[in-house]
């Protein structure tokens, strides 16, 4: 039955989601806005992370450059939102029809996420022929050329200057969507037939290639999706701080963005999804321990940089213990378990069972 | 009916004494760690004026309660940071001292409708044209602190002045931006010899050298457009050259940590916001600075610090006058100023400008590498609207 098959394909995208509303839900009801704001910064990372992970977890290629599209995304996003006297002021060299017009945000949003496919596809075409960390080292260049570029290219990006006046656009709800569009997209991907030609060939390249899978085109794929979903979740964040700059986009973005997904397991949507939550609970946690907390009579507080230790220490705990990530094997393995198109007379659970066996 | 009216107006009168022991709640959205860390001097200043508030009898009959988060000298946690200050109620959010560092706290503040002013960001875009109506800088343009030190240029004597530019920093294009419009009004275009450029980490300065010696005639004076630590390896490259010509530079070379690697420096002279080695010639500015040693155990790194101190004053005596906290109100009030003399200098705001163009600066001179207070130094002119947003 279609839909039946539609349910077990996008059911992983669809548990996230609900996980995700009953959150929104929680603390839209009792939370301070103080919470508010650090989930809808969670609920823009969740959705980079899964940009993130299309690609990662379907090729297998580790990227240290998508803070490179998230940083595309959102330059892209104040080129079409930001007030009209303000673009005039900070980007003279922007072409008269943006000097003029502006976009609603989220049709700036998804037009940020077309901009950075479209680069993605250019620049993966050459890269991606590349495997391994060879690929790797290959995205980190990418990165490198596009902080690079963008903090020169003074006339569209103020150069290393922030571009402050971004109109906001952070309500909870509407994040939320984001997320589950981007979820459905990623698990939709991964169980098509592309997606599992590019699955294949993270698993055995030389077998994907003996039985004739076009390994690139999986790759290309991928790539540009996952820019497509960096560059919107860029843009989204670009809109919830109000200003953007190049050192924004930097390596440290990427290393937490890494962390997220190695910690969930970078081979399951829900993996991906439950450390982002994990990290920023705890980002949020030492955060505020930093600050320092009254305690009775003293105010304990922790040293500035606690932060990025912590994340180092678990990141570095979940890849000596959980390698493959926080969530039980029988649950991420699941996801993949079930077949996309189901075998005539047999349920994806029968198929699980008899693979496990 | 009588005993209800009666009953109200108890009522009445309680909510308003609730109402005003309710704090009046400044947040510090600043640097405590990180390379603008500097600022904290100025934060500690704004924290002596809010306890002399507070203890003679608060703002209002109001006492002034301080709520703080780091922005670790980052823009997004800058940003993060101004959010929380107006989530905590602030109803003045205190950003950095650094267009590029505090806007994005400042723009939170400015979102929700809450005044941000900025410690001493010299970019004027920090304020209506640039964040938005809310935003305040407690400082000078750098376009009008160029315009000061071309007057005094001219006043010493000088006539042929030649720019050396460290393209670095948007502050840095600014000064010199400001100086050499203001250069060639006062002697016209055949006082000015050129401009040069190089970056802060250019380790050599040599083909800059070269080319300065090459010119047809020698400048009397050079204006030195840089900041720390690129700036003090110019100096001591133009220095070791034979150059003697005199130096003039901006408040970003304030201080003395830095003189050990140009050792016996002189005829170098920069505009400061006071002097902090003792000589300060305003009586107000030195008593200050005595509360400031007092308190901290410690001489400022720089003048910088006066402005956090400035800021909390002008920003109660806004309050004082509209005679509440309302944000609308204290506004309107900020926009009437007219040099009004905070802490000696004449503080003016517009509708349309939120920062000084007219700030007298206290010129500086350096000589055997011991500093000297010269004199407070005003500019005729103030810079155009097209030098200050230059398109």
């Amino acid at each position: 039955m279609p839909i039946r098959d539609l349910i077990a394909r996008l059911l992983p995208a669809l548990v996230v989601i609900a996980v995700l509303a009953l959150l929104v839900a929680i603390v839209d009801l009792s939370g301070t806005r103080l919470v508010q704001n650090s989930l809808v910064e969670m609920l823009i990372m969740t959705t980079l992370v899964i940009g993130l992970y299309v690609f990662v977890g379907n090729t297998g290629i580790t990227s240290f450059g998508h803070a490179a599209f998230i940083c595309i995304g959102a330059y892209c996003t104040a080129w079409m939102t930001l007030p009209l006297p303000l673009k005039k002021l900070n980007m003279p060299g922007l072409p008269s029809l943006l000097h003029n017009h502006n976009l609603p945000v989220p049709v700036s949003v998804l037009v940020s996420g077309g901009l950075t496919a479209s680069i993605a596809i250019i620049i993966g075409i050459p890269l991606l022929r590349l495997a391994g960390i060879t690929a790797s080292i290959a995205t980190l260049a990418v990165y490198m050329v596009t902080a690079i570029s963008y903090s020169n290219w003074d006339a569209v990006t103020l150069g290393t200057s922030s571009i402050v006046g971004l109109p906001g656009y952070k309500d909870a709800w509407m994040i939320l969507a984001w997320v589950a569009l981007a979820a459905i997209a990623a698990r939709l991907f991964e169980t098509s037939n592309i997606g599992l030609r590019a699955r294949a060939a993270r698993d055995d390249e030389v077998a994907a290639r003996s039985v004739g899978i076009d390994i690139l085109a999986g790759r290309l794929a991928s790539y540009a999706l996952s820019a497509f979903v960096l560059g919107c979740g860029g843009a989204l964040y670009a809109h919830f701080l109000g200003t953007i700059s190049v050192d924004a986009f930097s390596l440290s973005m990427t290393f937490v963005t890494l962390a997220m997904l190695v910690v969930g397991g970078s081979r399951s949507l829900m993996g991906a999804v439950a450390g982002t939550v994990l990290i920023s609970l705890v980002v949020e946690l030492l955060r505020q321990l930093e600050r320092g907390v009254d305690v009775s009579f003293t105010v304990l507080s922790l040293p500035p940089g606690s932060q990025e230790l912590g994340i180092a220490l678990i990141m570095l705990c979940m890849l000596l213990v959980r390698p493959r990530g926080i969530l039980p094997d029988r649950i991420a393995n699941q996801t993949f378990a079930e077949p996309s198109r189901p075998v005539v007379g047999g349920s994806a659970n029968d198929i699980a069972k008899e693979k496990t066996t | 009916m009588k005993a209800f009216g009666v009953f109200g107006a108890i009522m009445m009168s309680t909510t308003s004494m609730i109402a005003a022991q309710e704090p009046i709640i400044i947040g510090f959205a600043t640097a405590q760690s990180g390379w603008l860390s500097y600022e904290s001097s100025s934060v500690e200043a704004a924290k002596i004026a809010i306890e002399e508030i507070n203890s003679a009898g608060g703002l209002l009959g109001r006492q002034i309660k301080i709520v703080e988060a780091d922005t670790k000298t980052d823009r997004t946690e800058g940003a993060r940071a101004g959010q929380e200050m107006v989530d905590q109620g602030a109803k003045l959010v205190v950003v950095s001292c650094d267009y590029d560092m505090g806007s994005p706290a400042a723009f939170a503040a400015e979102s929700a409708g809450v005044i941000a002013i900025s410690l001493c960001a010299n970019d004027p875009k920090m304020g209506v044209q640039g964040v938005g109506s809310h935003a305040f800088s407690w400082s000078f343009a750098a376009q009008s602190g160029g315009y000061v030190l071309a007057d005094f240029g001219y006043e010493e004597g000088w006539r042929k002045a030649y720019s050396l530019l460290d393209t670095t920093i948007e502050f840095d294009k600014s000064t010199c931006a400001g100086f050499n419009a203001r250069w060639k009004e006062l002697v016209g275009e055949e006082g000015f010899l050129g401009e040069d450029t190089w970056r802060n980490d250019d380790p050599s300065i040599s083909a800059q050298i070269t080319r300065l010696l090459a010119l047809p005639q020698q400048p009397d004076v050079i204006m030195l457009c840089t900041y720390l630590p690129g700036g003090a390896s110019a100096i001591k490259q133009l220095r070791d050259a034979g150059i003697k010509t005199p130096l003039i530079t901006s408040q970003a070379l304030d201080g003395d940590f830095w003189l050990g690697s140009v050792p016996n420096l002189s005829g170098f002279y920069y505009n400061a916001y006071m002097s902090i080695f003792g000589d300060e010639p305003s009586p107000e500015s030195q008593a200050l600075l005595d509360k400031y040693m007092k308190r901290t155990g410690q001489r400022p790194v720089t003048s910088n610090f006066v402005t956090g101190y400035g800021l909390i004053k002008g920003y109660a005596l806004a309050v004082e006058r509209a005679g509440t906290d309302e944000t609308d109100a204290v506004l309107a009030e900020f926009n009437k100023f007219t040099d009004e003399k905070i802490v000696g200098v004449p503080i003016t705001f517009t509708p349309e400008m939120h920062i000084q163009l007219k700030w007298p600066a206290l010129m500086m001179a350096v000589e055997n590498g011991k500093h000297k207070a010269i004199r407070y130094q005003t500019s005729g002119a103030t810079p155009s609207m097209s030098l200050l947003f230059p398109q």
